[in-house]
């Protein structure tokens, strides 16, 4: 940063090549203990999804049904469920189900509020009205009775439902971003002056406007991920979500609430843990790339 | 803009929303890949008793004509019924909805006493150690699934330290329930004068109340702290303490009195998240409010409440929404644009 502010305007733009950008990114989050720490944190979780199989003792969905509801010991780390299922397999397993749902809605929504945003913010009017009035509809709804309504409606569909339920809950926020980012670059000068060169409007909108729009949306994207990982832990818990016997976090905890109320404890305890060190991970990381790419929020 | 350009263009949206709402709920039920009328007889009814179920539910005409004859329905206070309570949904609501409202103000009050305390404590003194709980209080907050936290409280107040009654309603079986006026037991109890009913109802409004308010309380903190620091900094504090006003006097009531606008229009927007959490927390507690209502409509697929919460829910929301808007711009003149 320091050198980039010595050389003359016109290379600096060509020197903040992304590649450039994304190391300067990086070596200012692994300044902050905070960050570092999230990242860590994700990375654990990652892991235990990447490696289930390995990482986990026992088979994650069938049980001992000699050994149920044991306490943690040094056989059973976690203890074992109603069934005598080792929750220490299923907190693992249980991290593929949930990365893979937050992941795939994230993604989804990530790729669809670009398009909506891009749309908008671009061809103003008519459309911005219709995007943004759309958007409002849905913010104005509280997101978990939403994402209930849309589970139920379409609870043919299992795992999609849930999904399709999450990904319209993640949308509005990113959406209003990305279009908040192109309208208020669509006036710069690096725009006008590729108008002035015979761009056409959707090379000015792919090439230049949309990729400079992104930085926000990432902060915007891992901040969600957290809470569609929150979210499906909560819908799961509900019942409209993950069915079981799959392991999932939220579901796990569902079904230890009612020994809760016996003294039986761990069954409840480490799989919302989980959801708990994930979603943590994801708000850290979410928080450091903020500080990092809003320098206002920069705390002194 | 205009005052009246303002207040047109904000209900020509609420308008816009609350037809979107009811569109959604409607759809809810109406676009089902299954045949409700099927469902609802069972597999072994023969199709024409089916077509008849279906001419009596109205199924057979056209969408935009059962979406007119919905929100009739509507209109009248006639939400349907429930198959599992076997009651009017309308009534059914009535019957929870005061259980809902004082664990949601339960929550509320904890959570605006609590999170403006700390928010001032952390703006007093920055980077100190109320500054570093508040910051902490905040990323639990929105990193601890709800009915996680409700759970670990069991565990720790109920189940350890045996403190607080079983999760498992809002009284002592052997307790009367308070005669009703308000539908809120603590309230009911202390218009009764029945102290025994109060006693009790405290007990177990108190874990279900911490649980959904510590939901609200990240962001009421946070809100307030930057408002005390924007106000601590501002001239007519500092003209208050040229004047020789004491540095309680300053801080309580200059300081506090200007910062908590915006915290009030917080307050508004919270509490309509805190529907959703609450169906969360009134399913740990068997709390039986409308969160419960709703779980259990979902378990046992019946759609007729699901549908009319998800109305209701989205309209109060949206009006919620407004009134606090509405507030926001009766009260900070800076606020007059888009």
């Amino acid at each position: 940063m320091a050198t980039a502010a010595l050389v003359p305007r016109p290379l600096r733009s060509a020197l903040d090549v992304p590649s450039r950008r994304v190391a300067s990114v990086w070596y200012q989050v692994s300044q902050n203990t905070l960050t570092v720490f999230g990242l860590i944190l994700i990375a654990v979780v990652v892991v235990f999804a990447i490696f289930a199989p390995l990482i986990a003792p026992a088979n994650p969905v069938s049980g001992d049904l000699l050994n149920t509801t044991q306490p943690p010991s040094s056989q059973h780390l976690m203890g074992t469920d109603q069934f005598g299922r080792d929750i220490f397999s299923r907190v693992v397993h249980g991290a593929r189900v949930d990365l893979a749902v937050a992941g795939i809605v994230v993604s989804v929504a990530f790729v669809l509020s670009v398009v909506l945003g891009a749309l908008a913010g671009f061809a103003g009017r008519v459309v911005d009205e219709l995007v943004m009035r759309a958007m409002d509809v849905v913010f104005s709804f509280p997101p978990l009775i939403l994402a209930i309504g849309i589970a139920v409606t379409i609870q043919q569909g299992g795992m999609l439902s849930l999904v399709v339920a999450l990904t319209v809950i993640a949308i509005p926020p990113m959406v209003r971003i990305t279009r908040a980012e192109i309208l208020h670059r669509k006036e710069s000068l690096y725009v006008e002056a590729a108008r002035a060169i015979g761009s056409s409007p959707l090379r000015v909108l792919a090439v230049h406007l949309v990729p400079n729009s992104l930085p926000p949306l990432v902060v915007q994207a891992t901040l969600t991920f957290g809470y569609v990982i929150l979210e499906t832990a909560g819908l799961s818990f509900i019942g409209v979500g993950v069915k079981p016997p799959a392991p999932e976090w939220g579901i796990m905890v569902s079904e230890g609430s009612p020994y809760v109320r016996t003294g039986e404890w761990w069954i409840s305890l480490f799989p919302g843990l989980m959801i708990f060190v994930t979603v943590l991970g994801f708000n850290l990381v979410g928080n450091g790339l903020l500080d990092v790419l809003n320098p206002r929020r920069r705390r002194q | 803009m205009t005052r009246r350009r303002y207040l047109a263009r904000r209900l020509a949206l609420l308008v816009l929303v609350v037809f979107g709402i009811s569109i959604v709920a409607f759809l809810l039920v109406h676009v089902l890949p299954g045949d409700p009328a099927r469902s609802r007889l069972g597999v072994f009814a023969t199709e024409e008793l089916v077509q008849l179920k279906r001419a009596e539910m109205g199924l057979d005409k056209s969408l935009p004509e059962q979406y007119v004859t919905y929100m009739g329905n509507v209109f009248r206070g006639d939400l349907g019924d429930s198959w599992r309570t076997h009651n009017p949904v309308a009534e059914d609501f009535v019957e929870r909805f005061p259980a809902t409202i004082e664990l949601a103000l339960a929550a509320l009050l904890i959570a605006v006493v609590l999170g403006v305390s700390l928010g001032v404590a952390a703006a007093l003194r920055r980077n100190g150690p109320f500054d570093h709980l508040a910051t902490l209080l905040g990323i639990l907050g929105i990193s601890a699934p709800v009915f996680w936290i409700g759970l670990l409280l069991i565990i720790a107040f109920v189940t350890q330290l045996h403190v607080l009654p079983a999760p498992l309603g809002r009284l002592a079986p052997d307790v009367e329930v308070p005669t009703q006026i308000t539908g809120l037991y603590v309230v009911d109890s202390i218009l009764t004068a029945n102290w025994e009913a109060l006693r009790s109802s405290l007990l177990y409004l108190v874990l279900p109340a911490v649980t959904l308010g510590i939901l609200p309380l990240a962001p009421i903190t946070r809100m307030t702290r930057a408002a005390m620091i924007e106000a601590l900094e501002s001239d007519f504090v500092r003209a208050a303490r040229a004047l020789g006003l004491s540095r309680t006097q300053v801080v309580l009531k200059i300081a506090l009195r200007n910062a908590l606008i915006p915290v009030v229009s917080m307050v508004g927007l919270q509490l309509g998240y805190l529907v959703g959490g609450a169906v969360l927390v009134e399913i740990v507690f068997t709390w039986s409010g409308i969160g419960l209502y709703l779980y259990r409509s979902v378990i046992g697929l019946d759609f007729a409440p699901i549908q009319s919460l998800v109305l209701i829910v989205g309209v109060l929301f949206a009006l919620i929404n407004l009134t606090v808007d509405m507030l926001y711009f009766a009260i900070d003149p800076r606020i007059r644009v888009a």
